[in-house]
């Protein structure tokens, strides 16, 4: 990412008075995350058994931080059982040099060093009960043990959560937090992923919001997506919406496979947030990837809270006086 | 807090009670007094004294008085300290965030590596001294040996994140967040792999440490609990469970301390500090709760620490490094919450619960089990009741309660707490409305009594009276303030004016009538465990008797006053006296006294007539015009001790420079060699000394004193300032020397630097000499080639410069001796310099001569 585009992404952190971070955020329509043991086959949803998130937190931030898990054990009535429940689930922080700034991280697949960075904790989740529909804390943290990225304007922290064994699926919410036993916010903090793995509202017409940010440099998209579930006569679909979009379709996924569309980005798109609008179809406890690439083949951040507010679309009208 | 606490607290608070904390001081060191950052991640003390403190944004030097920070550009390698450990030779090695490794040698910084180790630098473990073992938190060990840095091949600890690390009997132990793993130290220093711990496998090892007696260490879990890992006779270790108390078990364990008296000091990660204290029977006692609902300043505990001086050091995650000073005194005012005038008495049952006997009734405390409440009640038998004294025997469950206008009470503590009523003895010739002012425990299951104006009682507990002593009967006087009774089985008795007397087989010796005793007013009488008796008087100090004769204590020995009001001794057989006006306390060992007062930490004295007790634990309680002062037998106190002085810096003319430039010289005198002296031009003559002597507890109350052999006569009087300046310093051997105290009496060994200042060139006896020598070839060579007048002026003048520069050598020589013995007095020295003038006329008379006789003069 190039140095200038983040010089204005912190003047949006700015302006926007972020607060971050519930993750997946409410206004997102996404009730929790995914990720499914090593040995679950794709056609659950989950593409690599890994889904990795970032955390920002500003440099004015001093006192600790935590990083909450809701429900991070496999079992109970939240997560996806495959059989029996029988498989475990690792969350691991990392700070420090190289924590997001390492080229593998900057990857949809889990490549090379991807788990780059200083650990600071981890924690494997089997069945548990004490953590069912829980939160679990991780911290405290010293803001400084993340790894200081000045174009981002503070640190960052890496969390991964990567299905060791088993073939169930974990769902779970993560909230950034000033205490380690209440969820309250981190002034000017904020989360983002370069691939999402998430469980698909289930009501009929929901709509999913996915918000990357357009890099000023981007002229086009690709957007890849992975196992929608797509059945004739679903209603279901994946739109883009932003300054300059009025719900542009993009390719939808069939169970266990990829789809792929390209969109261009015009100019008053570049530099801002688009809105991926996904509407479930017919299929229950639905779990999909996303992830968005650019020109350059580069991913694309998703922001929890959209950089410069959602998108609103811009109506081009023109009048014209008829001679009569 | 605690739902159970809270519970217990508000009905106590409904029943006319008060619940009071806080027996610790604490001292927060963080950002805004001068502490790097407020997350500390390390802390240790060098031998020096010096504690080091490791935060995020540098490493900070606490010396008693100033923080001093040191960053990257004082030479560390990275801002961020995570580890230190302290080496032989009092240098410290420091780990950093991001693997790098710094040194501080006693002087200065300097990086050791920065690219070998790419993780956190966690934990160190010093082996034999010069070695050390580091821990990172993702790449497994290295060892810092002889400057340089050797990873160490340990494949256990990869994927894992590793805590702590220690060294036990040439092994290490490494805890990691998914279980112990055990390590052999080879003859090469590398390391072997033995096992994991099976018990722990998966389970997070939180905190690893130490015992004082390396007989072990112990092992602290994430939800598990607390674990010891013990070496047994035959030299095998094994894992044992430790009793973690319900409350602590559930609380992650991040750090374990175990302090000098044995106590457990428990970390948590998010809830605070738990104290444990353990019976002689090694089961737990009391447990003392450190965390924000009891005013403590922070809950997240990521070290803890205990200096050479007893005190703990909290570092915190975010609130900065919290000083625990266990308060030696702490005050409960009974008088603000109850309005009670005068606590005249304490007694501790069998039950550990205590009683007082006010000038308002009948009061009982206790501390609870699982915190550090004190909680006072007043009880219904009594009330308003004026109780003058309390008593009770040892295990028994009978409190005698002699009131001050309602005769003798007794109380029975298991059958009558519900009804909460005393019980009247009626014994003869006592009346319910006589005074009852002492009780004392006699043999055979009676009492002893004082009763006001009639005398002294001696009855069986059923009220049957033995005897009754007055003056009608012979008896020393009807007013007795004490009774005690000692080891020998004697019985003692204290009036005023009457003095002192004891009653033993059936007589009565009357000390103080006879003589053998020299005071009249006598207050009250107690025992060490010497058998020495030691007797509180009116006005006259203390006085000890060991059957020989009696030595006294006043206020020019040491005492705060010669009014004292109690006596006890305590377990370190201390003797203990309660004054108005303060606390007075006697070493007997070393035959020193020491006071306190509200100067120096009391809150509150006036100390009443003996209303003094020595609980359970150790610690002694003062009864006295507001309340309650307890005096807590935990504490250290390091009145008596001497802290070690070092010369911290030498100046010259107030800048630092670099001494080793100035060569190393031996001087020696008549005497023989004196030693090595460093030596200093003549223009290097202003010095200024900075010394200090480390006490974390108490900087502020050192003294120092200091001498320059050479330029002063005797030391300089004790002062407070660590900074000695000397100006204006002549050519000489001169020797600084300093100490210090805590107390002003008892003084550290003295440090000392030599220095010699070299002479200009022109004060050395050869530069005379040659000046002396020029001016005799000039002489010679006027005179030779010349015969006019101007050359007899000339020759007169030289004659005189040549006798003046022998004059001025020779002032130059004797003159300090002069000085030393004369003190420098202008007239004196004006007279000396004439002394040597006359000495010196003969020597211009021969030159004149030896002019006149060439015919030029």
């Amino acid at each position: 990412m190039k140095k200038s585009n983040f010089t204005l992404l912190m003047a949006f952190f700015i302006i926007t008075q972020l607060f971050a971070q519930r993750i997946p955020d409410a206004n997102s329509n996404i009730d929790y995350l995914c990720t499914f043991g090593k040995a679950a086959g794709k056609n659950w949803g989950d593409d690599d058994h890994v889904q990795t998130f970032f955390f920002v937190i500003p440099k004015t931030q001093t006192t600790p931080v935590y990083l909450r898990v809701y429900d991070p054990d496999l079992g109970g009535e939240i997560d996806q059982i495959n059989g029996e429940f029988n498989s475990k689930t690792k969350f691991a922080i990392y700070g420090g040099k190289e924590a997001f700034t390492n080229k593998d991280v900057h990857d949809v697949n889990p490549k090379g060093n991807y788990k780059s960075g200083v650990l600071l904790a981890s924690k494997v989740f089997g069945i548990s009960p004490k953590h069912d529909k829980k939160w679990y804390t991780f911290g405290p943290f010293n803001p400084l043990e993340g790894e200081l990225v000045e174009s981002m304007g503070g640190y960052i922290f890496k969390v991964i959560a990567q299905g060791v064994t088993g073939d169930d699926g974990n769902l779970y919410r993560y909230f950034l937090s000033t205490e380690a036993d209440n969820n309250k916010e981190v002034e000017g903090a904020n989360a983002f992923t370069y691939e999402y793995c998430f469980r698909l509202k289930e009501q009929k017409n929901a709509v999913t919001h996915l918000y990357p940010f357009i890099q000023k440099d981007v002229i086009s998209i690709t957007q890849h997506n992975f196992d929608f579930d797509f059945q004739a006569g679903d209603r279901g679909g994946i739109t883009i919406y932003s300054v300059a979009k009025n719900r542009q379709r993009g390719s939808i996924s069939q169970n266990d496979g990829w789809a792929t569309s390209k969109h261009l980005m015009t100019p008053a798109e570049r530099n801002t947030t688009i809105d991926i609008q996904i509407t479930p179809g017919k299929e229950a406890n639905n779990d999909m990837v996303l992830y968005i690439l650019n020109q350059y083949n580069k991913p694309v951040a998703f922001y929890t809270i959209p950089i410069g507010g959602p998108p609103k679309y811009k109506y081009n009208a023109t009048l014209s006086l008829e001679d009569e | 807090m605690n739902k159970y606490l809270l519970l217990f607290i508000t009905v106590i608070s409904s029943l006319s009670s008060w619940a009071i904390s806080q027996t610790y001081k604490y001292n927060v060191f963080n950002s805004e007094n001068g502490i790097a950052q407020n997350y500390i991640y390390s802390v240790v003390q060098d031998p020096r004294g010096y504690l080091w403190v490791g935060t995020g944004e540098g490493v900070s030097r606490y010396d008693g008085k100033d923080i001093k920070t040191y960053t990257k550009e004082d030479g560390l390698a990275e801002n961020f300290i995570t580890s230190i450990a302290v080496l032989d030779k009092g240098k410290v090695i420091l780990g950093h965030f991001e693997g790098g490794i710094s040194l501080y040698d006693g002087d200065y910084f300097s990086i050791v590596d920065t690219i070998t180790i790419e993780s956190k630098v966690i934990d160190f473990a010093s082996y034999q001294g010069k070695h050390v073992y580091g821990l990172t938190s993702n790449t497994g060990i290295f060892l810092y040996k002889e400057d340089s840095i050797i990873i160490q091949k340990t494949p256990e600890l990869q994927g894992r994140i590793a805590y702590n690390i220690i060294e036990l009997n040439h092994e290490i132990f490494v805890a990691t967040n998914e279980g112990l793993i055990h390590y052999k130290i080879e003859n090469d220093h590398s390391l072997k792999f033995i096992k994991e711990f099976s018990k722990f496998e998966y389970v997070s090892i939180s905190a690893l440490t130490l015992k004082p007696n390396n007989k072990g260490f112990w092992i602290g879990t994430e939800e598990e609990g607390i674990f010891e890992y013990i070496i047994d006779e035959e030299g095998k270790g094994k894992v044992v469970e430790h009793p973690t108390p319900k409350l602590i078990r559930k609380f992650e364990v991040h750090e374990i301390l175990e302090d000098k008296l044995g106590n457990l000091w428990i970390g948590t990660k998010l809830h605070g500090i738990y104290r444990l204290e353990y019976s002689k029977e090694n089961t737990i006692k009391y447990v003392d709760i450190f965390t924000e609902d009891s005013d403590y300043p922070s809950n997240l505990v990521n070290t803890l620490f205990e200096d050479t001086e007893g005190n703990v050091w909290a570092g915190t995650y975010g609130d900065g490094l919290i000083q625990m000073i266990a308060k030696e005194f702490v005050f409960f005012n009974l008088n603000k919450k109850f309005k009670i005038g005068a606590v005249k008495s304490i007694v501790q049952t069998y039950d550990s619960t205590f009683y007082y006997g006010t000038d308002r009734g009948l009061y009982h405390g206790r501390i609870n089990y699982h915190d550090t409440m004190y909680v006072f009640q007043k009880m219904k038998a009594l009330e308003g009741q004026g109780i003058e004294c309390l008593h009770t025997k040892k295990g028994d469950s009978i409190l005698w309660i002699g009131t001050k206008n309602k005769g003798l009470h007794y109380y029975n503590l298991k059958a009558d707490t519900t009804a909460d009523t005393t019980h009247y003895l009626e014994v003869t010739d006592i009346s319910s409305f006589d005074k009852v002012r002492v009780i004392t425990e006699g043999e055979n299951n009676t009492l002893w009594l004082s009763v006001a104006t009639k005398g002294v009682y001696h009855i069986k507990k059923s009220g049957e009276l033995i005897k009754h002593y007055d003056t009608r009967s012979g008896f020393l006087h009807n007013d007795i303030f004490d009774i005690f009774k000692d080891s020998k089985g004697r019985i003692w008795f204290t009036t005023h004016s009457a003095g002192l007397a004891f009653f033993h087989d059936g007589k009565m010796e009357l000390l103080s009538q006879k003589g053998s005793f020299p005071i009249r007013d006598v207050n009250t009488v107690t025992e060490d465990k010497n058998g020495i008796i030691w007797i509180a008087t009116e006005g006259s100090g203390v006085y000890s008797f060991d059957e020989k004769e009696f030595k006294g204590y006043t206020s020019e020995s040491g005492l705060i006053s010669n009014y004292c009001y109690s006596i006890i001794t305590d377990d370190d057989n201390n003797v203990w006296i309660g004054h108005r006006s303060g606390i007075s306390k006697i070493y007997i060992e070393q035959d020193s006294i020491v006071v306190f007062s509200e100067k120096n930490g009391l809150e509150t004295t006036e100390c009443l007539s003996q209303s003094i007790c020595k609980d359970h634990r150790g610690h002694i309680w003062f009864g006295n015009s507001k309340g309650i002062t307890k005096h807590d037998y935990n504490v250290e106190h390091h009145q008596g001790h001497a802290f070690p002085t070092y010369i911290a810096d030498i100046l010259l003319f107030s800048k630092k420079e670099d001494l080793s430039i100035y060569p190393l010289v031996e001087e020696s005198n008549s005497a023989g060699v004196l030693g090595q002296y460093a030596e200093f031009p003549y223009k290097k003559n202003h010095f200024t000394f900075d010394f200090i002597s480390v006490s974390l507890k108490k900087q502020n109350g050192i003294y120092y004193q200091y001498i320059l052999d050479g330029y002063d006569k005797d030391w300089q009087k004790e002062t407070k300032n660590n900074v000695a300046n000397y100006t204006n310093l002549d050519p000489g051997v001169y020797t600084f020397k300093v100490k210090s105290s805590n107390n002003g009496k008892h003084w550290s060994e003295e440090v000392s630097y030599n220095f010699v200042i070299i002479k200009p060139f022109w004060e050395r006896w050869w530069f005379f000499a040659a000046q002396i020598l020029f001016l005799i070839s000039v002489i010679f060579a006027v005179n030779r080639y010349s015969k006019s007048s101007n050359n007899k002026r000339l020759m007169r003048y030289l004659t005189f410069a040549s006798v003046f520069i022998v004059f001025k050598f020779v002032n130059i020589i004797i003159e300090p001796l002069f000085r030393d013995l004369t003190g420098g007095i202008p007239i004196v020295k004006v007279f000396f310099n004439l002394v040597v003038a006359f000495c010196l006329l003969p020597a211009e008379k021969f030159i004149r001569k030896f002019a006149v006789a060439n015919r030029n003069i």
